[in-house]
């Protein structure tokens, strides 16, 4: 008798282990606690029966994030490989705001460095996997609640401007792309690197939604790239330098909910512009990406992402142009910054 | 007929005995035990007029005091062990004057602390035992069957046997609500057809811990907030030799550690019963020649893998007496160099047995031991399978093996 109520016991100590809900614990684990004061109200924090707060609203700008995901690519060759892809992100996101009411003026400045991605085990160049990181991006979005310009007649004649304006500046983004390429001349196929040296556009933002996160800007600006063919080797590359001056154009939108568990961010490119072959070429990125925060343990978020992403590599020295296109399916896990 | 003589007067004085023990034990039957001291409450000493010292309780029932006196000494002479100390120590007079006042005063045993009980010689013996604290010794009988051409001879497999002995130690921390579990210099020995067996050192950790480990958030629909408090172990075993494996008998199988993560999905209140899954991986060396050994432990195989094992360990009833045991186990080793670097081979363990103190001696428990076993082994060198099954029947002896104590855990364990 006593071996079967133990049994029974060893089995309802299991299942209650099991769907161990937060009703109301016993009281010492509370007693222990300290309800940390929410960082952004009220509304950041809610109180379970049991008496300890837990967050509920992030943001998903501020944080240390690694991914892990599968990814599919396209090799080059027709065909579709699919590979593991790690990922690591620090992004930190600062509002300002100046004024009240009609004179408000609110800075959305968001820092990302670095952050990027690598397919360990797929390795174009040997002992290199193929990798895109990028050491720094900043975004800058300024939010006035009654945009002007201010022509300089005299006396001065303030226009009204029905943008949000902004920058957007990216710093040694470096890609080693899944597919090598053959130059001419060359029997073997070649690795190659493509270095975005930088990246900037002036933006502007007809949307003006003033919420943090939600933005629709359209941006013109510069950008210096930098192909590395490693023809004859690696060791002696060759370079095509590319200068889009002024002749980059970008759309970027980006959407997240009030509590911060899901974001949405679609950001496209079309930069034609001058090589050093003394031509001009075309180049294009896009992507796509959803992040959804799913769970959090001791108020860490940890979520899924989806990305879809397009990039065209014009040709140079002879090689043929590349379509470089992947999409990715993940888990993040993130460090809260704020 | 002159062995005969002495034959018939064994019979007749064992058959004798054996009626006098049983007369003795129906006698003791229907004799209802006298009281006994309670371990809990203070103890008076107390000098009676004849100058003997007794042991006294009382308590008042109604009206009346009545008080229970033991003897303060040994039917052999000197102070009874495991006794409490006294709290007070009064002389002949004060024995007067409680007995003048109390209505009774009974003869009855002095008290036992818990785990043992006190004979009416005046000696107290272990009724309870903690197996998992104790240096054993046994030996078995090992009958050994084997499924495949690889078996030794057939006459053999009902003339093994095995010694074996080891040390356990196992501490449950009140203040961690934890049992810390150590195994120290394990092994057996099984022969005729060598095996050895032999453990080094291994360590497990098991909790019990209230507090949870962290909050689990989720956000499908409104934000809920989950208490984890898994009941997860780890732990360890450095160097675990196996000379000629079950079916392997040419075979040296050293394993210079392993580490695992342990869950107990069931355990009881202290920790003593559980259910133990563990998931480890660990590394060693194989020697498909056993004699290669001796030119050197830079012979062999480099090998590491992943292992598993479930185990259940429970005692019925709360006096440590009877105890059934299971153990489940799965290896996988990946050869890393020689002939088959890069191949992995499976190893499947399985054990079931009891464990039951039917004796002891001095407090030291005698047990009987019964098991069933059963593994199977590739070895790749050979592509083969060998699988091999035993049963046990033996006997240990333990020592030490305190009394099992239960002391309920505090309800959360210190941050």
């Amino acid at each position: 008798m006593k071996l079967l109520r133990s049994i029974f016991a060893a089995a309802t100590l299991l299942f209650a282990s099991k769907g161990a809900l937060a009703q109301a614990p016993s009281p010492a684990p509370t007693a222990a606690v300290e309800a940390p004061a929410p960082a952004g109200g009220e509304s950041e924090y809610k109180m379970s029966p049991g008496g300890h707060p837990y967050r509920v609203t992030f943001d998903p700008a501020s944080r240390i994030t690694f991914t892990g995901g599968l990814t599919a690519l396209h090799d080059g060759e027709g065909s579709a490989l699919a590979a593991f892809e790690a990922g690591f992100s620090i992004g930190y996101r600062k509002v300002y705001t100046f004024g009240t009411g009609e004179g408000k003026i609110t800075w959305q400045v968001e820092h990302r460095i670095p952050y990027g991605t690598v397919r360990p085990w797929v390795r174009p160049i040997p002992g290199v996997p193929s990798f895109d990181a990028t050491l720094y991006r900043a975004t800058l979005l300024r939010h006035s609640e009654t945009p002007s310009i201010v022509l300089p007649f005299s006396p001065p004649v303030t226009v009204g401007f029905p943008f949000d304006v902004g920058l957007d500046v990216e710093l040694g983004r470096v890609t080693v792309p899944v597919t090598p390429v053959v130059l001419p001349g060359f029997e073997a196929k070649a690795p190659w690197v493509h270095v975005g040296v930088v990246r900037t556009s002036f933006t502007l933002d007809p949307w003006r939604s003033g919420q943090t996160g939600r933005s629709f800007v359209l941006g013109v600006g510069v950008r210096y790239d930098v192909d590395v063919y490693g023809a004859p080797s690696i060791e002696k590359p060759r370079f095509v330098h590319r200068v889009a001056p002024l002749t980059s154009g970008s759309a970027r939108f980006r959407y997240q909910t009030d509590d911060g568990l899901l974001a949405v961010d679609v950001f496209g490119e079309a930069a034609p512009h001058w090589t050093s072959e003394n031509k001009w070429a075309f180049l294009a990125n896009a992507n796509a990406r959803v992040d959804r925060t799913l769970i959090a343990i001791n108020d860490q978020p940890i979520g899924a992402y989806a990305e879809v992403g397009y990039r065209y590599l014009p040709e140079g020295l002879g090689a043929p142009a590349l379509h470089d296109v992947h999409g990715t399916l993940g888990i993040s896990a993130s460090l809260s910054l704020k | 007929m002159a062995l005969k003589k002495p034959l018939n007067h064994l019979l007749l004085t064992g058959a004798s005995a054996a009626i006098v023990t049983l007369l003795v034990h129906a006698a003791r039957a229907d004799t209802p035990p006298p009281p006994q001291l309670a371990w809990d409450k203070p103890v008076r000493c107390m000098t009676k007029p004849d100058g003997k010292t007794v042991r006294v309780q009382c308590q008042t029932k109604g009206s009346e005091l009545v008080c229970l006196e033991a003897n303060n000494e040994s039917l052999t002479g000197g102070e009874i062990d495991h006794a409490k100390p006294c709290e007070t120590t009064e002389s002949a007079e004060a024995y007067k004057k409680l007995v003048a006042e109390a209505s009774k005063v009974l003869p009855a045993l002095a008290e036992a602390p818990p785990g043992y009980a006190r004979a009416a010689t005046g000696r107290a013996y272990q009724v309870k035992f903690d197996l998992l604290n104790r240096i054993y010794l046994g030996a078995s009988w090992v009958p050994t069957f084997q499924l495949t051409e690889k078996a030794f001879d057939p006459a053999t497999q009902f003339g093994r046997g095995q010694a074996e002995m080891g040390i356990e130690i196992s501490y449950l921390s009140h203040k961690g609500r934890s049992r810390h579990d150590i195994h120290i210099l394990e092994g057996t020995a099984t022969f005729a057809d060598l095996e050895l067996r032999g453990l080094l050192f291994s360590y497990d950790y098991q909790h019990l811990h209230r507090r949870p480990a962290f909050w689990l958030t989720t956000f499908f629909g409104h934000p809920r907030l989950y208490e984890v408090a898994p009941p997860l172990g780890w732990g360890f075993r450095v160097l675990r030799v196996n000379d000629r494996p079950p079916a392997f008998k040419d075979t040296l199988d050293m394993e210079f550690a392993e580490a695992h993560v342990a869950w107990n999905p069931w355990q009881s209140e202290d920790l003593y019963n559980h259910l133990r899954i563990e998931a480890g991986a660990d590394f060693g060396k194989f020697w498909e020649d056993r004699n290669d050994v001796t030119k050197g432990v830079g012979t062999g195989v480099w090998y590491a893998g992943f292992d598993a094992n479930a185990k259940l360990r429970l005692a019925l009833g709360d006096s440590g007496l009877h105890n059934v045991f299971l153990d489940l186990g799965y290896f996988h080793p990946v050869y890393l160099d020689g002939p088959k670097a890069g191949v992995g081979a499976n190893h499947v363990t399985l054990k079931a047995g009891y464990e039951g103190i039917f004796a002891a001696i001095n407090d030291q428990p005698l047990s009987f031991r019964v098991s069933a076993e059963g593994a199977t082994r590739d070895d790749p060198f050979v592509n083969t399978r060998n699988v091999e099954v035993r049963a046990m029947a033996g006997l240990r002896f333990s020592f030490w093996a305190p009394p099992r104590v239960f002391e309920p855990l505090p309800d959360f364990e210190d941050p």
